[in-house]
């Protein structure tokens, strides 16, 4: 039985209702593809900031404890300059990693000269800070200058308060590590954009050698690995933990998403409002495909009774309605990716850009191509529509076949 | 035995609250190879008789058997079974699917059956050639004239080779000579193929041409001429 010949006759008999019908199934299956090509170009722009922009890295490194109790007594959680020596070469050659690098951060006052403030900062080496930022140093403004090893880059809303621009000295007032006091003058190499709105007027990015010696240390309080792939995090992860066990070192492990709160906020609430329109689209969906099929069935009560005289059963007419809910969804997703590629096209060349929320810089809107989420939501449509006509024919198979042959 | 037997059969329909007698104790029996007619007034249960035998409704109280099966009592889906290999149907409308040609209608109960597109294509020619349309395959219904309909869904019903063809005052919506002409190619399908027919009518000239007729009147058999 040649159903899908039999159903498209069908639809295109009643072409304008079909068309309607195949229209809001392309308007929301693109709706779909657009905001979830829109979160996930979002979502990298976020890993990204975080990875790279804010200098998480991929994997990060702590002594047992550090993670809660570091703040209250950060001089026993330090890596020693030996230790991370050690590290660093057990590391180096693993394939999935790219670069492993020590960190110091530290936090106090900033003064300059007739007023101070908060400042929290970390120290890098300058050479490894700008393979650690990529592309996204420049595109954020100065960098260290490994020339120049007093020096650090202010971000831009800290130096506009307190009127700091490139070549200014400032004097850093903090604790050593075993709690005395230490204040050593800072140059202003430059100002940058931390990307955060919430450190971008309190961050200072300082050379570690610098950092070092105000905290009186030859070590670090992190170890950053940068992977290779970013996608390949959770792989590398046990590896690397397996290795460091192996070693005898007891230490922690985490991943830059669970130290970055404000990625997984994100991420939970743009999943919250992707699930909300799914159900709202796929809702209109089966309303759409109940209402076509109930029309229809109503009007061809008497063919049904027809095909069921000719031996027909019952589960052949339901899969004769269910292969016309599908071909409306095939026609609709067909529609709906036209639709996708050319809105997806269209806002990409716009070139929009605005500010998101907690970020101090504007992207661009941009909509990625995602053919998982694609497939998988023409999967979904294809199941509600099955389901969709599941119901109106399950109903008009079970009419009695005289029933439905004497109806008008 | 008797290709199609209905025994003490009675159908009550429901109309509102009160219910309907439609059939009161019918017995017959339908030989294969018969040419036979239900005649008899509006209301008379002729519709009622044919669905019976059919297999398109189940008697209140009664049996009806098939070749010796019992049928009134099988699962739906062994119903629609039994009609399709054994029971062509005819429509007073013709009841023709639109969106389908004349081939395409006559391929129905074949393709219904399980059987492929290109076999059931050959067999629906040859039904469409046996009726007269061999040159009408292409034709959707509403290109077709009242008896080329009828004509198509007599093929349609010749389809599947069934043993027996019931038509529903097949022609009620057709002129006379029209009609002539499709109880002529019934009638020269029954003796040709030994198709037994069964078909009601209220024509008088269309049952002075059958072998058998079956008077009904107020769901009762009165009469049975030979």
């Amino acid at each position: 039985m040649d159903y899908i010949k039999l159903g498209w006759r069908n639809l295109r008999r009643n072409a304008r209702r079909s068309a309607v019908t195949v229209l809001a199934i392309a308007f929301g299956y693109a709706a779909i593809n657009l905001f979830s090509g829109y979160i996930h170009n979002v979502y990298a722009g976020l890993a990204e900031q975080s990875i790279k922009g804010e200098r998480l890295g991929h994997l990060i490194l702590a002594q047992r404890g550090a993670f809660d109790e570091g703040k209250l007594e950060p001089g026993k959680y330090v890596f020693s300059g030996a230790e991370f020596a050690r590290i660093s070469a057990l590391l180096a050659h693993d394939a999935d990693v790219e670069l492993v690098a020590l960190k110091l951060a530290l936090n106090g006052l900033i003064s300059n000269g007739t007023a101070s403030t908060i400042f929290i900062g970390e120290g890098l080496d300058p050479v490894v800070t700008r393979r650690l930022n990529g592309s996204f140093g420049r595109a954020l403004g100065a960098q260290l200058d490994p020339a120049r090893p007093a020096a650090g880059v202010v971000a831009s809303d800290l130096a506009r308060l307190m009127k700091l621009d490139a070549g200014a000295v400032a004097v850093l007032l903090t604790s050593t590590l075993s709690g005395q006091t230490n204040a050593l003058d800072l140059e202003i190499g430059g100002l940058f954009n931390t990307g955060n709105a919430g450190t971008n007027d309190k961050f200072l990015l300082l050379p570690l050698t610098y950092v070092q010696r105000l905290l009186d240390t030859d070590g670090g309080d992190r170890i950053i690995v940068l992977l290779k792939d970013t996608s390949r995090v959770e792989t590398a992860r046990g590896r690397i933990a397996g290795a460091l066990a192996a070693a005898g070192l007891d230490l922690e492990l985490r991943s830059w998403r669970e130290l970055s709160a404000f990625y997984e906020q994100v991420k939970t609430v743009f999943d919250m409002i992707f699930t909300f329109m799914v159900s709202i689209v796929l809702v209109v969906v089966l309303t759409s495909i109940v209402n076509t099929m109930s029309m229809s069935i109503v009007e061809r009560t008497r063919e049904i009774g027809t095909l069921r005289a000719l031996g027909m059963n019952r589960a052949q007419v339901v899969t004769l309605f269910a292969a016309e809910a599908l071909l409306l969804v095939a026609a609709g997703g067909l529609a709906g990716t036209l639709v996708t590629l050319f809105a997806m096209w269209a806002v990409n060349r716009a070139e929009l850009s605005y500010v998101p929320p907690n970020i101090s810089y504007s992207v661009f809107l941009q909509v990625d191509f995602v053919p998982d989420v694609m497939v998988l939501a023409l999967l979904l449509l294809a199941l509600v529509a099955c389901a969709a006509a599941l119901l109106p024919a399950s109903r008009a198979a079970r009419l009695s076949i005289v029933d439905a042959l004497g109806h008008v | 035995m008797a290709f199609v037997s209905l025994s003490g059969v009675d159908k009550d329909y429901a109309l509102g609250a009160t219910a309907v007698r439609a059939l009161r104790g019918i017995d017959l029996e339908i030989a294969r190879g018969e040419f036979m007619a239900v005649w008899g007034p509006s209301g008379s249960g002729k519709t009622s008789l044919l669905n019976l035998i059919g297999l398109l409704d189940k008697p209140t109280r009664g049996s009806v058997h098939l070749e010796g099966e019992r049928v009134d009592r099988l699962p739906d889906a062994r119903l629609a079974r039994t009609r399709a290999r054994h029971i062509g149907i005819v429509f007073q409308s013709f009841n023709l699917v639109p969106v389908l040609d004349a081939c395409e209608n006559v391929m129905l109960p074949l393709q219904i059956a399980g059987q492929g597109a290109r076999a059931a294509r050959e067999i629906a020619l040859r039904r469409l050639d046996q009726v007269g349309l061999g040159e009408h395959c292409a034709r959707r219904p509403d290109q077709l004239s009242g008896g080329q309909r009828q004509r198509v869904a007599i093929a349609r019903a010749l389809a599947a080779s069934p043993g027996l063809v019931i038509a529903d005052e097949p022609t009620a919506n057709l002129d006379s000579e029209t009609s002539l002409a499709i109880v002529e190619l019934m009638r020269e399908l029954n003796r040709r193929d030994g198709v037994t027919f069964l078909f009601s009518t209220h024509d008088p000239r269309l049952l002075e041409r059958v072998d058998r007729r079956v008077h009904l009147q107020d769901g009762r058999i009165i009469a049975e001429p030979a």
